[in-house]
């Protein structure tokens, strides 16, 4: 069977962008012949320092500012064809609204600029402020709202037209912790919706989290590319992730390492949680306990015309998504799999370590599972296995 | 569509916030309210109409013309300054579509203004009429000269270039004769002075009437098989042209009617065989001088029979000063024929209409030099434009004055060239101004209009508002940095 070839949803090949005085003089090559493409369905980070060539390029992506030289097209049209915007949703770093527009008018002019008829706008702004926790405010001036809430409508109008490709130019800026989840949660759901995301952000973490691919811009020109995965792992070093061990088995592994490793530094700590994760726990915490917050709430519904072309309704993403953690199997029952796996191949390795690594954060409430009373000895001789197996691999691989 | 009216709102309702809008449209119902209320005219009824009329017109089509500028500009830049257009724009609505929604904005908004302010003072005027402690004999004034649409007529005007070489040569010939010495021996600019000061004698001649002495006006292509009577407009000033030491003084007017052979032979006249069947001949309106107060305007009611078969009038007038000065009648002053041709609620629409394709012109303009520059510098441009407009209209006005005059001074040649260069490309808006015409109960001929639209709209004005919208189009709003 052949191939199907997709055509990319931005191809840019040798793309450059001049700026020139009045004279016409060069003044500076803000993008300087680069090249990318972005596929459909993908999340892009673009990143770099402040005066890379991110937002010349976004910027370029829109229509906004022309190339000097080069090609860049998007979803196969000219970036200035009227037809390519239908299929873009566009957050731009700061919310440029109209400050005397309330929210609902706000969505209902973008919306109107879509063509969108008058029923279609009122229900799709009603979801989209649901959606993203401004229900409340719906009638209140864009212009009395905080940053974050500004963040919020702008993002609530970038996606009124249910975009293919959303472009979303430091999303999270301004957004407290919980509005960041929120947004990175948006956004995993658009992917799987099989939409195209291009996130340019400084917050690495909130680009590492959602972005299956991105782009190091420094001095308008590409310095890195590639996956997540690709970039970051260290191919010369190993992780291993398990369960509380005792003293005395930290012990013993410490000495399998001391020998092995003969020399070489290393180190054995406790996994740590991030501050947003323990954030996130404190703040739903406190949500069961009904505490009750000023300025834009979770609102946490999809819109229902951005989740029914996904073929499920909003409830039934969220059984979906419960489905999905409850597969997610516990670590004890991993090392048990690792204990009673005859044919255990080290080119396996990797992918088991990261199984492990995945299960980091449900570490805790593992912890407390592992640690009843009645399950102790029998986890600890299948700990020792563990780690003597662990201890073959290592040697394999130290042999290599 | 849905885009483009969701532009047109946002434009109205981002208008009715800016601050400067807020000011003139203060200062416009302030002009509704206050001018026709606060002036006192020149002590007649149809005067106080008039001048009712003529001021708060004006000051309407002022404002609302500033307006216009004000608001074409800034919500383009706006926008455009403020980033907000970067939103717009990354949906799917072309530029063009974003530029007629903000000019459509503009135009709904100011139009809509303009629209309710001429029905308030179209309201007033008629109040002013019906209320008033106006005699029968004002208001019959008031109807025929001031609330009615009246199509003018003008004298028929001698070539003065002609008269003036003809006048020059007249003198050279005299000279030569008289053995006084050559102007042409004298320098140019001698000669010029002495062109330029014939050329002022002959004028002041057309326009003197000395004591004593009679003056003839023709006037063509008036329409025959009239019913209704025609009027005639004058204003003379005696002894010199100054609305000082004018006062009452007295003279005949006289016109040219048709009267059968056989009517004049029973009145006694003398006529030859071979004489026509009609004649035409000069019949006094008064038997004695009648009194006329120098300086001021005056209208008389004549018979449609002035009216020949070729469609040609003539009337003379004969000066009777007690104290034997002259009086003299200037060319814009008339005496000017007016006919009836419409009422006044049509005559005033029509003059609304030239004042919405004035407005119109200013929206364009102010909206392609925002397509380009940012504020103030686009309303310093409009402004500057207009000017440039009056400018060379004024200077055009001089030098057709002095056309055909020899050595003109190299300066005055080439502001001629570039009053006419400009000319091709500036809109003179003071063609636009009609509020003296329906003051002075003249029609706004369709005429007008279509040569207004045509001329200056499509013309002119088009050229220019689509180079805006091109400018507009293929501008780098990226590369706006932001205020």
């Amino acid at each position: 069977m052949a191939a199907v070839k997709t055509v990319p949803v931005v191809s840019a090949i040798g793309l450059t962008k001049e700026f020139r005085d009045f004279w016409n003089r060069p003044k500076a090559k803000a993008v300087n012949d680069i090249d990318f493409e972005v596929c459909e369905g993908e999340v892009i980070g673009l990143l770099g320092p402040n005066g890379s060539g991110k937002s010349t390029t976004v910027k370029m992506i829109l229509g906004l500012l022309y190339p000097t030289a080069g090609k860049l097209s998007v979803l196969g049209n000219s970036p200035r064809d009227v037809r390519t915007k239908k299929e873009i949703g566009y957050l731009p770093e700061e919310s440029y609204l109209y400050k005397y527009l309330s929210a609902m008018e706000t969505l209902d002019f973008f919306g109107a600029l879509f063509n969108l008829s008058a029923g279609e706008r009122r229900a799709r702004s009603e979801q989209l402020l649901e959606m993203v926790g401004l229900s409340h405010a719906k009638n209140r001036p864009v212009g009395e709202f905080s940053k974050g809430m500004a963040r919020r409508i702008g993002l609530a109008q970038a996606m009124i037209n249910d975009p293919s490709l959303l472009i979303l130019d430091e999303p999270t800026s301004g957004l407290d912790p919980l509005g960041c989840k929120e947004v990175k949660d948006l956004i995993l759901l658009l992917k799987k919706r099989g939409k195209t995301v291009i996130v340019t952000s400084h917050l690495l973490s909130d680009v590492e989290d959602v972005c299956d691919r991105v782009i190091i811009l420094y001095g308008g020109k590409i310095r890195a590319t590639g996956t997540l995965n690709e970039l970051l792992t260290i191919p010369e070093e190993s992780r291993i992730t398990t369960p509380l061990l005792r003293p005395e088995v930290t012990e013993k592994l410490l000495m399998i390492l001391r020998e092995n490793l003969k020399g070489e530094d290393f180190s054995v700590d406790h996994p740590r949680k991030t501050l947003e994760e323990f954030f996130l726990e404190v703040v739903n915490k406190a949500r069961k306990e009904s505490l009750e917050t000023s300025g834009s709430s979770s609102g946490g519904h999809i819109a229902n015309y951005l989740d029914s072309k996904g073929e499920q309704s909003s409830n039934a993403l969220l059984e979906q998504l419960v489905k999905d953690t409850s597969e997610i199997r516990p670590s004890s029952v991993i090392s048990k799999e690792l204990i009673d796996d005859k044919d255990f191949k080290k080119d396996e390795l990797s992918g088991k370590s990261e199984l492990l690594a995945s299960l980091l954060k449900t570490a805790p409430e593992e912890e407390k599972r592992d640690q009843a009373p009645d399950q102790t000895k029998e986890e600890a001789a299948k700990l020792d296995e563990v780690n003597k197996k662990l201890q073959n691999l290592l040697n394999e691989k130290k042999e290599q | 569509m849905t885009a483009i009216w969701a532009i047109i709102k946002l434009t109205c309702r981002d208008a009715l916030r800016s601050y400067v809008f807020q000011l003139l449209l203060v200062v416009l119902l302030a002009c509704i309210i206050l001018v026709p209320n606060t002036i006192s005219g020149d002590g007649t009824a149809s005067g106080f109409i008039q001048i009712s009329l003529k001021y708060s017109l004006g000051f309407v089509s002022f404002i609302l013309s500033l307006s216009t500028i004000w608001l074409g500009s800034f919500s383009l830049t706006r926008d455009v300054e403020t980033y907000q257009l970067h939103m717009v724009i990354s949906k799917p609505v072309s530029r063009g579509a974003v530029w007629a929604g903000k000019f459509l904005g503009v135009m709904l908004l100011n139009l809509s203004l303009l629209i309710i302010s001429c029905s308030v003072i179209y309201g007033f005027i008629i109040w002013q009429y019906k209320h008033q402690k106006f005699t029968a004999e004002e208001k019959s004034r008031i109807e025929n000269e001031v609330m009615v649409g009246r199509k003018v007529f003008v004298p028929v005007m001698p070539n003065i270039k002609e008269l003036t070489r003809e006048e020059y040569k007249n003198r050279l010939a005299k000279a030569k004769a008289e053995g006084t010495p050559m102007p042409e021996a004298r320098t140019a600019e001698e000669q010029k002075k002495i062109l330029t000061e014939l050329r002022k004698q002959i004028l002041a001649n057309m326009a003197e009437v000395k004591a004593g002495e009679i003056k003839m006006w023709e006037y063509r292509n008036i329409p025959s098989g009239l019913t209704t009577p025609l009027f005639m407009r004058y204003r003379a000033y005696l002894g010199k042209v100054s609305s000082q030491d004018q006062r009452e003084t007295g003279g005949i007017w006289a016109a040219e009617i048709a009267v059968s052979k056989d009517e004049l032979l029973k009145n006694g006249q003398k006529l030859p065989e071979d004489s026509p069947a009609v004649q035409r001949i000069f019949v006094p309106r008064t038997p004695y001088p009648e009194k006329i107060m120098s300086g001021s305007f005056h209208e008389i009611a004549m018979t449609p029979k002035v009216i020949n078969q070729d469609g040609v009038v003539r009337i003379g007038f004969q000066n009777f000063d007690a104290e034997g000065k002259s009086l003299f009648f200037q060319a814009g002053d008339g005496p000017l024929l007016l006919l009836r041709k419409c009422g006044f609620f049509e005559n005033y629409w029509r003059g609304v209409l030239v004042i919405m394709l004035r407005l119109f012109v200013l929206c364009g303009l102010s909206c392609a030099a925002a397509s380009c520059l940012s504020m103030p510098t686009a309303i310093f441009m409009v402004i500057s434009y207009l000017s440039f407009g009056s400018a060379a209209d004024f200077l055009i006005g001089l030098d057709s004055a002095m056309e055909g005059m020899p050595m003109r001074d190299f300066s005055e040649i080439i502001a001629s060239w570039v009053s006419r260069a400009l000319l091709l490309v500036i809109i003179p808006m003071q063609k636009f101004e009609i509020s003296g015409m329906l003051a002075n109960g003249e029609l706004v001929e369709f005429y007008l209009i279509g040569w207004l639209f045509l001329k200056y709209v499509l013309l002119r004005g088009m050229p220019l508002f689509l180079l805006g919208l091109w400018l507009y189009k293929r501008r780098e709003l990226g590369l706006i940095v932001r205020k």
